[in-house]
């Protein structure tokens, strides 16, 4: 009598080949449908846009970030402290890469891996809680995320090697509302710190992604080096910036400070390209790399008047201070050597794993097996090999600040935004000695 | 046969299934003394732990005794604000609630209302003075004032190296009398945690 298998009779030849040939074949095709992450959508999300289920498993950190910056947009600052906390945790849960899951990645491909996010993604999580924070009236909190800040930058310069630094490791923006939010508290040493960072950091900024300090970046850092004490760096400042404008610690106590954050386009998107490698016994090699894609807008600003009941009024207009578009590339840039060393080793296992197995199936079954086993596991191979694209698609292509120093009082604000259009504040409160904020939201 | 396999095979499968999938929470109650550490942020453990230190020194301190030889009189004592300068968002109000607790059970001090709910027992007092029986009407301007406010802050520093951070706490509170700003008692909670995150697991 024959072996049984578990469900009954001794399979026939034919039948255990066609079982040898399904596995690789369920197992590439379930991993490629992992990959159905979609870069591309035609309008700004809106929270309501922003569901798990098309995010999967491996996503979530980035469901967890566009609902809470798509809250933040929506002025639902609560909620969206909320989203971002979990996305935070969720980020330093990534830390611990999955051994499993990486050794399948070098087999697959990279959605088999939970998405960790890229490094000013993470930064600018803070970033967003902070200004919620700081628009709740929380200042306390929203200084805790600046600290939090501070050290996830620091770790960041120490998690590359010495000569393999990113070109993205500390924030300019983020340092400027750090110390924004020290000046606010009062706490002058950090906020001389953070400004002196910032102005630092646009230095790199101005090397790599073309984006200067506008002017009130230093002009603040006069006022707090004044109110610090520091006589000599005010001069030695002022001899380096002759265009800024002093104004003196007690003088700007007296005044309040509006800041306008406009979040202006689309952040890049990632799309998967497709590269031939060569042709090798009749298969057609090919593997994939991420390369953005970017949206097109409006390269202008918004203008902001604020009106005070008396008809005297402030315009400021709002200028790149974050152009995550060219963080996003240069970062991309830096790694992609990495991405292109793990994409053909992957092509290299897989195809060592198809040819070994298809050898095994030439001696037991012949040519025609042969040739059927390596056909459509080439084939599943090329459907699952595609570039990791994930990236958060609610960021903004670029992040303009505006500033005012108004008088205390109560003002309205209209505002011209990029593609002409005007919105108004009916009414804003500006108090001495304190600082507020405006959000704006422009896609085109 | 092959149906029988087919069902029992099935059936285990199933029953693996459905236990795995059980919707209800599982449900442990621990002792709330327990030390229990996650994510190395913050908990309910280091609150504990500053709370009964400070409350330990502040009762063994001469300040209470000194107040009573001269006013003849127990002191009235009120807590402010913990600032919270550190590096997470930590909730003083658990520790400073302790804090009162132990003070009022001593019964060597008095303890008024905070700030906040000073404003709610105000709000109360406005409505009974509408709706109350007039035998039951509590007066306005009876509040007792404190003599010593209770202020703080919690600061960190954090040093972090690629996988490991140690983050060291510093909980300083002190007792100041409010007519002439003098501070009669200062303690403070030092805590400091060695964190290592795991940088692979095996799934």
């Amino acid at each position: 009598m024959p072996a049984l298998s578990f469900f009954g009779k001794r399979p026939t030849s034919f039948k255990r080949l066609l079982r040898r040939v399904h596995v690789p074949l369920i197992v590439l095709f379930s991993c490629s449908l992992n990959a159905c992450w979609t870069s591309r959508i035609a309008n700004p999300l809106t929270p309501a846009q922003v569901n798990k289920s098309d995010y999967g498993r491996n996503a979530k950190l980035l469901y967890y970030m566009d609902l809470g910056i798509t809250n933040h947009y929506e002025g639902r600052y609560a909620v969206s402290n909320r989203k971002l906390e979990d996305a935070e945790r969720l980020g330093e849960q990534l830390y611990t890469k999955s051994l499993t899951g990486t050794a399948a990645s070098f087999i697959v491909n990279d959605y088999v891996l939970a998405y960790r996010g890229e490094d000013f993604e993470l930064a600018l999580i803070h970033l967003y809680m902070a200004l919620n924070y700081a628009k709740l009236g929380k200042l306390e909190d929203a200084l805790v995320e600046a600290r939090k800040l501070d050290s996830k930058l620091s770790a960041l310069n120490q998690s590359y090697p010495e000569g393999k630094k990113n070109v993205y490791k500390e924030d300019a923006l983020i340092r400027f509302i750090a110390a924004l939010l020290h000046e606010a508290e009062g706490n002058l040493d950090s906020a001389n710190v953070d400004y002196m960072k910032s102005l630092e950091v646009f230095r790199d900024y101005a090397a790599n992604y073309g984006t200067v300090a506008p002017r009130f970046v230093v002009e603040n850092l006069l006022t707090v080096a004044d109110g610090a004490g520091f006589p000599d760096r005010v001069e030695k400042l002022r001899s380096e910036y002759p265009e800024a404008q002093f104004l003196r610690y007690k003088s700007k106590q007296r005044l309040g400070e509006v800041i306008v954050v406009h979040y202006h386009g689309k952040s890049p998107v990632k799309v998967s390209e497709r590269v031939p490698l060569g042709i090798m016994e009749g298969v057609v090699l090919t593997v994939s790399f991420p390369k953005y894609e970017y949206s097109p807008r409006n390269r202008k600003g918004a203008t902001v008047t604020f009106t005070r009941a008396d008809g005297k009024g402030v315009s400021c207009a709002t200028e790149v201070m974050e152009n995550i578009e060219a963080i996003a590339s240069k970062n991309l840039k830096n790694r992609i050597h990495r991405m292109n060393a793990k994409a053909i080793a992957r092509l290299a296992a897989q195809y060592a794993l198809i040819e070994m197995q298809a050898k095994k199936i030439r001696k037991k079954y012949g040519k025609k097996a042969e040739q059927l086993w390596r056909m459509t596991t080439h084939l599943s191979r090329e459907l699952a090999s595609t570039a990791d694209t994930r990236s958060c698609r609610s960021l903004p292509a670029e992040i303009r600040i505006g500033r005012a120093i108004l008088m205390p009082g109560e003002y309205s604000a209209n505002i011209r935004m990029p593609d002409g259009e005007t919105r108004q504040i009916k009414k804003l409160k500006v108090s001495a000695g304190k600082k507020e904020f405006v959000i704006l939201r422009s896609v085109d | 046969m092959t149906f029988t396999r087919f069902f029992i095979f099935g059936g285990l499968i199933l029953s693996f299934v459905c236990t795995g999938m059980r919707c209800d929470p599982k449900i442990r109650r621990k002792d709330p003394g327990k030390v229990i550490d996650y994510s190395g942020r913050w908990n309910d453990s280091d609150s504990q732990m500053v709370a009964a230190a400070v409350i330990e020194d502040c009762l063994a301190s001469a300040w209470i005794d000194e107040y009573k030889n001269e006013n003849n009189k127990r002191p009235v004592m009120v807590v402010g604000r913990v600032k919270n300068k550190s590096h997470e968002h930590i909730d003083t109000m658990f520790f400073t609630k302790e804090f009162e607790k132990a003070l009022i059970k001593s019964g060597r001090v008095r303890v008024v209302a905070e700030k906040d709910m000073r404003e709610d027992v105000r709000a109360e007092r406005r409505d009974i003075q509408m709706n109350a029986d007039s035998a039951t009407i509590k007066k306005f301007g009876k509040e007792i004032g404190a003599d010593f406010v209770l202020l703080g802050v919690v600061g960190t520093i954090k040093d972090e190296v690629k996988s490991r951070y140690v983050m060291y706490y510093q909980t300083d509170l002190e007792l100041i009398n409010i007519e002439t700003n003098e501070k009669v008692w200062i303690g403070e909670k030092k805590l400091k945690k060695d964190i290592k995150k795991k940088s692979f697991k095996l799934f």
